[in-house]
C-alpha cells in the first residue's frame, strides 16, 4: 500500500515546531505572496509588488543582481579557498599549485571559479554602470545612490586587483610592482611624484610604503595584499552595498518601473 | 489627541490612479533572479572546469615577463601609461574618471530620458558616455591583442618577434609652446561650443558647463596626445621643472 | 495609547558665541573632532599604524665579486641584486635594472645595445638616458666602491651622477 503523501505533509507542517519557523503557509494567495516578501528577512529587500515593466530582463538585464550573487559567491569560494592558503612568500605559490593540481578535493575547480567569478564581477559591474546610465537611473532623486555605484566599482577594481599578488608567481608580483609604483608617483604623496619634496615625501615614508609596508614587494607586502582582500575591501564593499540597496527602496526605482 | 486642528482638516483621499500594471514581487521577480543566478553558476562552473586562471612561474623579481600585463580591466590604463607620466596616468587620470562619473548626476540638468532607454531626449549624454565607455574598451582591446615584447605594437595576426625596429627618439614641445596650446585648447575648447550652442550654456550655468566641458576636453585631449605620440613622437606637450604633460 | 510629549528646547538669547550653552556644546565637539583626528592621523598618517619602523630588508650595500670577473666592454646583469654592472676598461658603473616609469626591471638587448622594458616599453641608451617610450627620468646610477679584500661594492642607498664612474 503507499504512503498517504499528504497525510505525512501534514504530520510534518501541523505542529507547533514546523510553524515556529515557518510562520506563513505555503498556498499560492495574494496574502501569501506578499508575505513571502515582508516576512523574509533575505528577501524583503524587495517590494512586495513591482510593475510588470521593471521584470522584462531587457530593461535590467539583471546586472545589479547579478554583481551581488558574484559577490556572495566570491565570499563563499574565496573564504573556502582561505583554508588552505598561507599568505606567506615562501609558501603561498606552492599552495595555488596544491590547488590546481587537485591535491586538495576541488581545489582546482574553486581557484578556477574564484579568479574567473572575479573578472566576470568586472565586466558586470561596468555593464551594470552603462545600463544606469542609459536608462536614466541615476537622475534625481537618486544621485547619491549613483555615487555609491561608482564607490563599490572602484572597490571591485581593488578588490581584483589585490588578489593578483596573491598566487605570488610573475603575473601578479608585476602587475603589483606596476600598481603600486603609480601610487608612488602621486603628486605631492608619492616619492616619485611631483612636488614629493614639499612635504618630504621619500621611498619610506609614502603612499607607496603605507601599501606596501617597505620599500619593495616583500612578505609584508603579500600580507598586506592578503588582509585588504579578504578582510578590509570585502567589508567597506559590503557596508557600502547595504547603503547602495537601501537607496534603491527609499529613492525608489526610476521612471517607468 | 490633542490637537484640534486635526479633525478640522478632512483626509484627503488616497491617490488611486491606475498607473502601471503591477505584479507581485514573489514569485515572478524572485524566479527571474533565481534563474539568473542559476544561469551564471552554470556558465561560470562550465568555464571553470575547462578553461584554467592562470598561474605563471614563481614570482622573480630579477626578470618581468616579457611583455608584462596587468589584469585586462587595467590595461586600458596601461596603454595610457605608455603616453603620459604616471603621475598623470596612474593618479590623476583615473581619479579624474572616477570623480567625473561620481559629477554625472549632478551636471545632467536633463530632466528628460529617466528610467528608459532614450537617445534622442539626451543625445549629448548617451554619446560622450558611451564613446568614454568604449574607448575605455578599445583601449583595452589594444593592451591586449595588440602589444607584444616590451610592450611594441603588433597586430594579432602577426607572429610576436624581438626583431622589431627601435623606436625614434622623442622630443618635447618648447615650455612657452606648450602653455600657449594648451591655454588655446582649453580656453577655445570650452568658449566655441558655449557660442555655438547657447541654450546648453545657459541651461547649465557656468560652473557645470565649466567642470562639464573640461572633463570632456580631457577625456579627447588623451586621445589628442596619444596622437601625437604616435604621429609626431612628442614626448610632452607641456615641459614644466616641476611635472610634465 | 500613550502619548509621545514634544518638548521644544528653550532658546537661549544670544548668538553661538554669546550663549552660554550653544559655545559649550561648539566647545566639546570641537574637542572631539580634534581627538578623534589626532588619533585618526596617528594611524593613517604618515607616521602611523601603516608604516612600520623596522624593515627587514635586503641590505642595499653588497659585494658583487672582483673587477676581474666582469668581461671589458660589457653590461652584466645581476638579477637578483637588480643592478647592472657596466665595465669600459678599468672603469666600473653600476646602474639600477628598476625602469624609472613603474618598476620594472630593464633588459639589456646586447644586438640593439639599449636597456629595454618589457611592461610599457621604456628605452633607455647604454649610459641609462631615456630616450623612448614613457620612462620620466634616466635609471639610477648606484655608488661603486672597492672593498679591503678588493671587491666591488655597490651601494643602491646612494644615486651618484651619470658621469661618475670607479677606475680602477
Amino acid at each position: 500500500m503507499l504512503p498517504d503523501l499528504k497525510e505525512i505533509g501534514d504530520k510534518i507542517t501541523q505542529n507547533n515546531i514546523w510553524k515556529s519557523i515557518f510562520r506563513h503557509g505555503y498556498e499560492d494567495t495574494p496574502r501569501n505572496r506578499m508575505l513571502q516578501i515582508l516576512g523574509n528577512v533575505w528577501l524583503h529587500i524587495h517590494p512586495t509588488t513591482v510593475t510588470k515593466g521593471s521584470i522584462n530582463i531587457s530593461f535590467t538585464w539583471c546586472l545589479g543582481g547579478l554583481t551581488f550573487f558574484v559577490f556572495l559567491f566570491e565570499t563563499l569560494t574565496g573564504v573556502l579557498l582561505m583554508f588552505y592558503y598561507t599568505p606567506d612568500v615562501n609558501r603561498a605559490y606552492a599552495d595555488m599549485l596544491d590547488l590546481s593540481n587537485n591535491a586538495i578535493p576541488l581545489g582546482r575547480l574553486l581557484r578556477n571559479t574564484h579568479r574567473w567569478a572575479g573578472h566576470a564581477m568586472v565586466i558586470t559591474v561596468c555593464f551594470h554602470m552603462l545600463r544606469v546610465f542609459l536608462t536614466g537611473s541615476y537622475k534625481a532623486p537618486r544621485q547619491f545612490n549613483w555615487v555609491l555605484g561608482v564607490i563599490l566599482l572602484v572597490l571591485t577594481l581593488l578588490l581584483s586587483f589585490t588578489g593578483y599578488l596573491l598566487p605570488w608567481d610573475q603575473l601578479g608580483y608585476w602587475a603589483i610592482t606596476v600598481g603600486t609604483n603609480m601610487a608612488g608617483a602621486t603628486p605631492f604623496a608619492g616619492y616619485q611624484g611631483p612636488f614629493a619634496e614639499l612635504f618630504g615625501f621619500t621611498i619610506d615614508n609614502d603612499i607607496r610604503f603605507g601599501l606596501l609596508g617597505g620599500t619593495s614587494i616583500q612578505a609584508p607586502a603579500l600580507l598586506r595584499a592578503y588582509v585588504w582582500h579578504c578582510i578590509g575591501l570585502p567589508a567597506m564593499a559590503g557596508g557600502l552595498m547595504i547603503l547602495h540597496f537601501w537607496r534603491i527602496r527609499k529613492d525608489g526605482f526610476s521612471g517607468r518601473l | 489627541m490633542a490637537n484640534p486642528e486635526a479633525t478640522t482638516l478632512k483626509p484627503e483621499p488616497r491617490q488611486t490612479q491606475p498607473g502601471p500594471e503591477k505584479i507581485h514581487t514573489w514569485p515572478h521577480l524572485v524566479a527571474k533572479e533565481f534563474l539568473c543566478a542559476l544561469l551564471f553558476l552554470v556558465v561560470i562552473l562550465l568555464y571553470s572546469y575547462y578553461v584554467d586562471a592562470p598561474l605563471r612561474e614563481l614570482a622573480n623579481p630579477g626578470e618581468p615577463e616579457n611583455p608584462a600585463k596587468a589584469p585586462w580591466y587595467f590595461l586600458g590604463l596601461q596603454e595610457e601609461l605608455v603616453y603620459f607620466d604616471p603621475w598623470f596616468a596612474g593618479v590623476v587620470l583615473p581619479s579624474l574618471i572616477i570623480i567625473g562619473l561620481m559629477f554625472i548626476p549632478y551636471i545632467d540638468f536633463n530632466h528628460k530620458g529617466n528610467g528608459y532607454y532614450t537617445f534622442g531626449e539626451r543625445k549629448f549624454a548617451v554619446t560622450t558616455f558611451s564613446f568614454g565607455f568604449l574607448l575605455w574598451y578599445v583601449l583595452i582591446i589594444m593592451g591586449v591583442y595588440c602589444r607584444g615584447p616590451f610592450w611594441a605594437w603588433f597586430w594579432p595576426w602577426e607572429k610576436w618577434t624581438l626583431a622589431f625596429p627601435t623606436p625614434p627618439p622623442l622630443w618635447s614641445l618648447p615650455a612657452p609652446v606648450g602653455v600657449l596650446l594648451l591655454l588655446a585648447y582649453f580656453g577655445l575648447g570650452t568658449w566655441l561650443p558655449a557660442r555655438r550652442w547657447k541654450d546648453f550654456y545657459q541651461q547649465l550655468g557656468p560652473v557645470k558647463y565649466g567642470v562639464t566641458m573640461f572633463l570632456l576636453l580631457t577625456m579627447i585631449g588623451t586621445i589628442l596626445k596619444m596622437g601625437l605620440r604616435l604621429g609626431f613622437s612628442i614626448k610632452y606637450v607641456l615641459q614644466t621643472p616641476w611635472f610634465n604633460i | 495609547m500613550p502619548q509621545v510629549r514634544m518638548e521644544t528646547e528653550k532658546r537661549e538669547e544670544g548668538g553661538i558665541w554669546t550663549s552660554r550653552r550653544s559655545f559649550f556644546t561648539l566647545a566639546a565637539w570641537g574637542i572631539f573632532l580634534v581627538t578623534i583626528g589626532d588619533y585618526l592621523w596617528n594611524l593613517l598618517g604618515t607616521t602611523g599604524f601603516f608604516f612600520p619602523k623596522v624593515l627587514y630588508e635586503p641590505s642595499k650595500r653588497f659585494a658583487v665579486g672582483y673587477p676581474q670577473d666582469f668581461p671589458d666592454h660589457s653590461v652584466v646583469t645581476l638579477k637578483a641584486r637588480r643592478v647592472f654592472v657596466v665595465r669600459e676598461g678599468n672603469a666600473f658603473q653600476a646602474i639600477s635594472m628598476i625602469c624609472q616609469h613603474l618598476g620594472c626591471a630593464v633588459h639589456w638587448t646586447e644586438e640593439k645595445g639599449i636597456f629595454e622594458c618589457p611592461c610599457h616599453g621604456s628605452k633607455y641608451y647604454k649610459d641609462g638616458v631615456n630616450f623612448a617610450g614613457p620612462a620620466p627620468r634616466p635609471l639610477y646610477h648606484f655608488h661603486t666602491s672597492l672593498s679591503d679584500d678588493g671587491k666591488l661594492v655597490i651601494d643602491t642607498s646612494q644615486v651618484i651622477e651619470r658621469d661618475r664612474k670607479l677606475v680602477i
